[in-house]
């Protein structure tokens, strides 16, 4: 059954959509599926939804160690082991814009300070929502013997907001854009019966899938183009340090901002593509083994450098490629700031500082700045692809759910085909995004020695140790950012061309597994 | 030197117009409500008018040339203009002054097939700063209109929230210098959006800060807000530190969790007050989360106001310098377990 949800009335946010359920309005296995969404009348998705849930665990014989491993997999669902309420449609309520009487008065100027002047109480304007909660049953887990958790109970909800400029999409705080947070919160109860002294299951890390076919309007400036609706995407690493050369070099007018706030981009994505988002939590991760070698130095693997953003346009000809940065009519996926916003304006704020996972880390080789996560839940991994939408990945095509997902996600696409396909002239294109959340991270300790120009050796101590999180929380927060302005370019703003750094285009090889 | 802010009309103001406002712009289309979605938000005064069916359904239409396209959208501009001027009857200025020429003009391909559905013409409203200044543009407002078979409107947006046609003048604040091989900062009003509490609109300046841009205080009745965080083991520590006014600042706080954005707004009070040299900054201690913190500023000298909100991420550990160093775990053999059939 598909049922249009449309916030376009009195206060509304102006997003529209069809949510597709069973015929009794309740949602199909794998959860609510979000189709034909739009903004303002701008297309914004065709097509969004979480795939499955991914519960990984380790089997520990009665002394600890770990015997083997295990995975299973959850599906959203009304029915079997778990309830689910119909969809709640929760709408904009109260809010409003008083004229400022006696403006210059003391009187006026203390009664804008009133909250319940815009807002009713316990109503709120945080956007237009559509939820589901699922309820795990009593020996949900049964089936996975002494298992420490009994069932999960999961709220799907989509968080539609308000267009505008607060709060703030980027750090200069001037892009306006309307967010979609197709977020999941989810808590794990624990089993009663679960006898830690036996054989026993841990959960290790839980894994949401998402497949999202995004879908912006195309704008051409020719009518004797080809009328193609097909997308483009591309991917960025932000800069962690306003490096003073490059900017410098900024600054006489040598390079362009891309360069500056850059440190790899492929945009357009040339072919399709498997990537690191996070690595538990940090933005990179080494190649291979750590370890210290003496007070100077570190065994110093080579550094894999996760993306922080994805960025999804209608694609064309001429004047459709997006500027960067800027990307006034896109999708902006942004997971992590790089620390170059922290020379902005709302760069001091977390949503582009320091963010919810430990910072400033220079140690040996990973830095976590700017990571947007549920602090709950911070030790989380982002993997995502972008693929043609391929039939045999599409889950209205597909016989059963199960196919869509593997284990090792990437195999799901890598398993298409051999080489990826060219994706640069706009396609049909699917974004699949994926949130691990791990129980724990454990790091080693080591010392790190720089040295300053005119100063002596200076030594940092980073203390190891195993860190945890919790088992509930939310994923998602950061949303996606849906902005429909008419592009503009100049120097200063980016370039509305392709974009390709640290490689040429030329030499960016046709390999699935493509990092920063 | 005095520029001029603009007085935003209020919602009941914007309430009371609203219904006419729909009406006018059905007769000037020559449409009904059966055939046209029409609404002007009471509240932000936003209007949105879309012919879905024209938008997502139509099939092959035959639409006019580019100059015919840009003609039938600005005619269509100037008619509604002319509908909507202020009177005593509707003293709100629902059409703003626009810019001769549009931002852009593009075609729009329909979402399922490989051909074109419709004409987007854009184009940002600008307002007079002073008298015989130039107008600057207003950030965060815009004018779509859509233009599809044969010519005809089918959609027309307007991020326009209603003035009342009263300026008030406040003093100008320096223009900022620009950076070498920098953009001139750019004099700009900013709408903040809709739903956000607002007033007036004043000006500022767009600024180019190299990597990004910044908005500053234009006038006295510009105020800016900025957050600055710190994490202790259980609570992160929100300030606000406002600029652009006389320092003389109040403030108001609130807040509403993602987890669970529709629980409502919390309202938090003043928060604890901080006199420096360049004004009145307030501080809030939160649980550890990932809430969107709301403050409202006012200027008790001026009367100023401005409302900001922030998505506010807590760091797990009282400090942000705490290592996270990890490696992947290796591949591993895993045996899938599924759920018992239904």
């Amino acid at each position: 059954m598909k049922t249009i949800y449309a916030d376009t009335g009195t206060g509304g946010t102006n997003w529209s959509c069809v949510a597709r359920t069973d015929a009794g309005g309740i949602a199909e296995k794998g959860g609510v599926v979000l189709q034909d969404v739009l903004h303002d009348g701008h297309h914004f998705a065709k097509d969004i939804r979480l795939l499955v849930i991914w519960l990984f665990i380790d089997i520990l014989d009665p002394a600890g160690n770990v015997i083997s491993k295990e995975a299973s997999r959850v599906f959203l669902r009304g029915s079997g082991a778990m309830t689910a309420s119909p969809i709640e449609e929760l709408k904009t309520l109260s809010i409003s814009n008083p004229m400022f009487k006696g403006w210059g008065s003391l009187d006026g100027a203390r009664e804008s300070l009133d909250f319940a002047k815009f807002f009713t109480a316990k109503t709120n304007h945080a956007g237009y929502g559509l939820r589901v909660k699922y309820a795990g049953k009593t020996g949900q887990f049964a089936y996975l013997k002494n298992f420490e958790f009994d069932h999960i109970d999961v709220t799907q909800l989509f968080l539609l907001s308000h267009y505008g400029l607060s709060p703030p999409h980027e750090p200069g705080g001037v892009l306006t854009a309307a967010r979609f947070h197709p977020m999941i919160n989810y808590a794990f109860a624990p089993n009663p019966t679960f006898n830690p002294m036996l054989e026993r299951r841990v959960l290790t890390s839980v894994r949401f899938d998402y497949r999202m076919q995004l879908y912006l309007d195309a704008l051409y400036d020719k009518k004797d183009a080809i009328a193609t609706n097909g997308q483009n995407a591309g991917v960025f690493r932000d800069d962690d340090t306003l490096d003073l050369l490059v900017g410098g070099a900024s600054l006489v007018g040598i390079t362009s901002v891309e360069d500056v706030i850059f440190t790899a981009a492929e945009k357009p994505l040339l072919y399709e593509l498997t990537a690191p988002g996070l690595a538990k939590g940090a933005s990179s991760y080494p190649a291979g083994p750590i370890a210290p070698v003496n007070q100077i130095e570190i065994s110093a693997p080579a550094r894999i450098m996760c993306w922080d953003n994805v960025h999804w346009w209608g694609g064309g000809v001429g004047k459709n490629i997006i500027s960067t940065p800027g990307a006034f009519h896109a999708a902006h996926l942004h997971w992590r700031w790089g620390g170059i916003g922290g020379a902005a304006p709302h760069g001091s704020d977390s949503q582009f500082g320091p963010g919810g996972v430990p910072a400033g880390i220079r140690g040996n080789f990973l830095n976590s700045y700017g990571v947007l996560v549920d602090p709950r839940i911070w030790i989380q991994s982002v993997r995502f692809a972008v693929t043609l939408n391929d039939p045999k990945l599409d889950p209205d095509q597909v016989a059963k759910l199960d196919d869509l997902t593997n284990t090792d996600w990437k195999q799901t696409f890598q398993g298409l085909r051999a080489s990826p396909s060219d994706i640069a002239n706009p396609s049909d294109l699917v974004l699949w995004y994926s949130v691990e959340v791990h129980r724990s991270v454990t790091v080693p300790s080591l010392e790190q020695t720089s040295y300053a120009a005119g100063a002596g050796p200076v030594t940092r101590s980073f203390p190891g140790g195993t860190f945890t999180c919790g088992t509930e929380g939310t994923i998602f927060i950061h949303g996606i950012f849906f902005a429909h302005e008419p592009e503009q370019t100049s120097s200063k703003i980016g370039a509305r061309s392709p974009f390709y750094m640290p490689r040429r285009a030329s030499l960016i090889p046709r390999n699935w597994e493509r990092t920063a | 030197m005095t520029v001029w802010a603009h007085v935003l009309a209020g919602s009941d103001a914007i309430g009371r117009a609203a219904t006419n406002v729909e009406n006018i712009v059905l007769r000037l289309l020559g449409k009904t409500r059966q055939a046209l979605a029409v609404n002007v938000d009471p509240r932000s005064g936003w209007i949105s008018v879309v012919a879905r069916d024209q938008i997502v359904d139509r099939q092959r239409p035959t639409l006019v040339t580019a100059d015919d396209a840009r003609r039938r959208a600005e005619k269509f501009l100037l008619d509604l203009a002319g509908s909507l001027a202020p009177s005593p009857d509707q003293p709100l200025v629902f059409m703003p002054p626009l810019p001769s020429s549009p931002v852009e003009l593009a075609l729009v391909p329909h979402a399922s097939r490989p051909e074109w559905n419709h004409w987007i013409y854009r184009t940002i409203p600008q307002l007079p700063t002073a008298r015989g200044a130039p107008p600057a543009p207003v950030i965060g407002s815009a004018i779509e209109i859509r233009i599809g078979d044969g010519g005809q409107i089918i959609g027309y947006h307007a991020r326009w929230r209603p003035t009342t046609g009263e300026r008030r003048s406040c003093e100008q604040a320096a223009l900022p210098a620009a950076e070498p091989k920098r953009a001139a900062p750019r004099p700009v009003y900013v709408l903040d959006g809709l739903n956000v509490p607002q007033h007036y609109l004043a000006l500022h300046y767009l600024v180019d800060e190299g990597a990004d841009f910044e908005l500053v205080s234009g006038c006295s009745l510009a105020l800016t807000v900025e957050l600055e965080l710190a994490d202790t083991e259980t609570t992160t520590r929100v300030r606000a530190i406002a600029s652009g006014g006389t320092g003389n600042y109040a403030y108001s706080w609130a807040r509403y969790a993602m987890s669970d954005p529709f629980a409502g707004i919390e309202e938090l009070g003043a928060g604890t007050l901080e006199r420096g040299d360049s004004g009145t900054s307030s501080t809030i201690e939160l649980a550890k989360g990932a809430p969107i913190v709301m403050v409202h500023v006012v200027d008790l000298a001026t009367g100023a106001f401005k409302h900001y909100q922030q998505l506010v991420v807590s760091s797990p550990f009282a400090t942000r310098q705490e290592p996270v160093l990890a490696e992947l775990d290796a591949p591993f053999e895993v045996r899938i377990v599924e759920e018992p059939a239904e």
